[in-house]
């Protein structure tokens, strides 16, 4: 072989390499900058590179992502939000449909199925598992065994700790308004812990805020509240720089939080040692309910129109599977969602034995659970109620107004 | 006869071909210069400008193609009492933001100016011009905490309960004006020593040997003397006024119960939370508009009482 023809060969050779290096990567945004190294890790192992983008504000990676996913840039992978903050995506027809890839796993028993519940539309699933949180109670370990208490198995044991708890000058539950969602967080919890079927029934608007049992659930709220055992509603919860709540907690001033279990990192930051920290399922306060507790489901989607699509399926396959699970449990000490794989923390093990083994029903959060129109509204009337509990009968109303105007041209 | 008057001149077809090119880019060259400048202008700010006045009469979610309503989105804000707390909390904020840090920003420059070893002060009272206004939020708002705060730990030494400073709608937007107050009166008291310092001494020395002195000499004398640093000042201060942000946004979020939410949060909220582009952009055009209007008829006063004088 002659020099000019080696020369053309290898000019061919490297083209072709940089070629397929330039088409095989994956573009993968999201807004959760303190995860980015988690992710990198995570995907690691991808079939197809990935190359994660993370942004640091919310809105703006909203406006980003919404503005990109109609052209073929929009990127192969993005993280979202579930239920019906996922559905003006799916109706419009920017996301894919991934049932194929859910079919090999639950078919497998690696997957529950009713884990797609959240977002699955008509039949079809269009999004892979980012994060599973469950909102439990966490608890101040030195603080229960101070005052000899247990974690309650019935509604009269958290009334009973509530009640010792406040007599000893500490403050049961954290509860706030700060960040403005937060206040969502005790509406479904007394909501589900008497009449989860009546939330469920709320959330897609076949039932009324109006209705008896939202008033039985403030009237308890309020009863709470009036007793003491409650954190101001304007306390630090962290959504700003400040976080009193979790300092409190570290303190020993505050009992309890309840939230979802990616908040134990953040206890841990404000000084809490993890063996310090226990957790706990709320009882019902109704004893003949099913147990149950709320979900958060943070899923993967992949841009229907992206040139990366074909991509984004290969590794959104490998995602799934026990391998890059299991590495982003052990970076982020998330609940396991797959079969095989393993806890990384005792705290988040026993919930997950507790769960499995309980027959739990698990109950998608306010945030996703209905649409964002009512949703973001209701958080402020929420809140509204929560500085001024005398106000419970016009937040009501003021509920089911925004419900009527959504739910009016909209099909429950 | 025909020939004489449809035929060009021969003249002009003699004329050399190098001397018009020449001619011509002497003619076009100015252009040139400019055409970087223009080109920036026309796509960052008239395009965007005029892209946010279509989109204000359409229903636009971002997503599905953009659907023309007319002046819907206008009659539906007129309508909605969010966008009237909003606008009402917009003028407070606005006021607030010309009274205050103006005010404060003139009196400070006029008692430090006489000032011996006033530099020290001078440069506490800037300082805080150099923060942002997201890292003042933040700073406030462990002032301002309930349970933990400066503020409510200062006032439970003298017996005080905790207030909510931030949490309480008939509280909140004053409690974030003073934050607002703290950073941007070193700013004005800047801008007023600048000006105080370039005046002429000549009228100063006469009005003082005619007798004016003290609060006379300032409000007489001195004051219309600055009047030029007094219009940009407030200028500059009803349009932070009218676009404050951030510092809401990191404080409160417009909460509670979007009690303290102005013009520009509200626009945000529309636009980037709840997606409702069309409307956000209706509240971006009468944001602008009453800028607008508010400056021309301000400035047109201010330009009309200089020329009587």
């Amino acid at each position: 072989m002659n020099f000019v023809k080696r020369l053309a060969l290898s000019a061919a050779l490297v083209g072709a390499m940089a070629g397929a290096a330039l088409g095989q990567s994956v573009d993968f945004y999201h807004d959760k900058a303190n995860w980015q190294d988690a992710f990198t890790s995570a995907f690691g192992k991808a079939p197809v590179p990935v190359t994660s983008t993370p942004y640091a504000d919310t809105s703006t990676y909203q406006a980003a992502v919404r503005a990109a996913l109609k052209t073929p840039s929009a990127p192969g992978l993005f993280t979202w939000w579930s239920g019906y903050r996922m559905k003006d995506l799916v109706d419009a027809g920017l996301v894919a449909d991934v049932s194929d890839i859910w079919k090999k796993y639950v078919d497998a028993g690696k997957y529950s199925a009713s884990l797609a519940n959240a977002y699955t539309f008509d039949g079809k699933i269009y999004a892979i598992p980012d994060n599973i949180a469950w909102w439990v109670v966490f608890y101040n370990k030195k603080v229960f065994a101070q005052y000899n208490l247990t974690p309650p198995k019935t509604w009269d044991d958290l009334e009973k700790i509530n009640a010792t708890l406040k007599q000893n000058g500490v403050t049961p539950f954290g509860a706030t308004v700060q960040g403005r969602w937060p206040a969502f967080i005790w509406f479904e919890e007394f909501l589900i812990r008497q009449d989860p079927d009546l939330y469920n029934k709320l959330m897609t608007g076949q039932a009324k805020y109006t209705d008896q049992g939202v008033t039985d659930m403030f009237a308890k709220w309020k009863e709470w509240i009036d007793k003491g055992y409650f954190t101001d509603p304007s306390i630090d919860f962290g959504t700003a720089g400040s976080n009193a709540m979790a300092s409190q907690f570290a303190q020993g001033k505050l009992g309890m939080i309840l939230v979802g279990t990616w908040y134990f990192s953040t206890l841990t930051g404000a000084g809490m040692g993890a063996d310090d920290i226990g957790a706990f399922i709320m009882p019902n306060e109704k004893a003949e309910l099913k147990p149950s507790l709320i979900v958060e489901s943070g899923p993967i989607l992949i841009a229907a129109n992206s040139k990366e699509k074909a991509d984004a399926l290969k590794d959104a396959d490998y995602w799934m599977s026990a391998d890059a699970q299991q590495a982003w449990v052990d970076v982020q000490d998330f609940p396991p969602i797959n079969t095989d794989v393993k806890a990384k923390s005792p705290l988040i093990s026993e919930l997950a034995t507790t769960i499995n083994s309980g027959g739990y029903d698990q109950i998608n959060r306010f945030w996703e659970a209905t649409p964002p129109d009512i949703a973001e509204a209701a958080v402020d009337e929420i809140g509204n109620f929560m500085l001024h509990p005398d106000t419970a009968a016009q937040v009501q109303q003021n509920l089911q107004a925004l419900a009527d105007k959504y739910w009016a041209s909209h099909k429950p | 006869m025909a020939d004489s008057t449809t035929t060009p001149p021969t003249m002009s077809l003699a004329r050399p071909a190098r001397v018009t090119g020449m001619r011509l880019r002497t003619r076009i060259e100015p252009y040139l210069y400019v055409l970087p400048a223009t080109l920036f202008v026309v796509a960052f700010l008239l395009y965007p400008m005029v892209m946010t006045l279509v989109r204000s009469f359409t229903h636009d979610d971002g997503i599905n193609p953009p659907e023309f309503v007319g002046l819907q989105n206008f009659a539906d804000l007129l309508a909605d009492p969010h966008f009237l707390l909003s606008l009402r909390n917009t003028f407070v904020w606005t006021i607030a933001a010309v009274v205050l840090p103006v005010t404060l920003g003139l009196v400070f420059a006029l008692t430090l100016n006489a000032v011996r070893w006033s530099s020290v002060f001078k440069s506490v009272i800037y300082l805080p011009a150099t923060v942002s206004a997201a890292a003042v939020g933040i700073l406030f708002s462990f002032i301002f905490g309930y349970d933990n705060g400066a503020l409510n730990s200062l006032l439970n030494v003298f017996g005080i309960h905790n207030i909510r400073w931030l949490f309480e709608a008939g509280i909140n937007t004053y409690s974030m004006i003073g934050a607002y107050t703290w950073q941007s009166t070193g700013l004005n008291m800047m801008l007023f020593l600048v000006g105080l310092q370039g005046l002429p001494q000549e009228p100063i020395e006469a009005a003082k040997l005619d007798g004016c002195t003290g609060f006379g000499l300032v409000w007489r004398i001195i004051v219309p003397m600055l009047m030029p640093y007094v219009v940009i000042a407030t200028l500059l201060a009803v349009i932070n006024g009218f676009k404050v942000f951030d510092q809401i946004w990191v404080m409160t979020q417009g909460g509670p119960g979007r009690s303290s939410e102005t013009l520009a949060v509200t626009m945000y909220r529309e636009g980037f939370i709840l997606f409702n582009q069309g409307y956000s952009a209706a509240i971006a055009v009468i944001i602008a508009l009453a800028a607008l209007i508010f400056s021309y008829f301000y400035l047109r006063s201010v330009l009309d009482q200089e020329k009587q004088i």
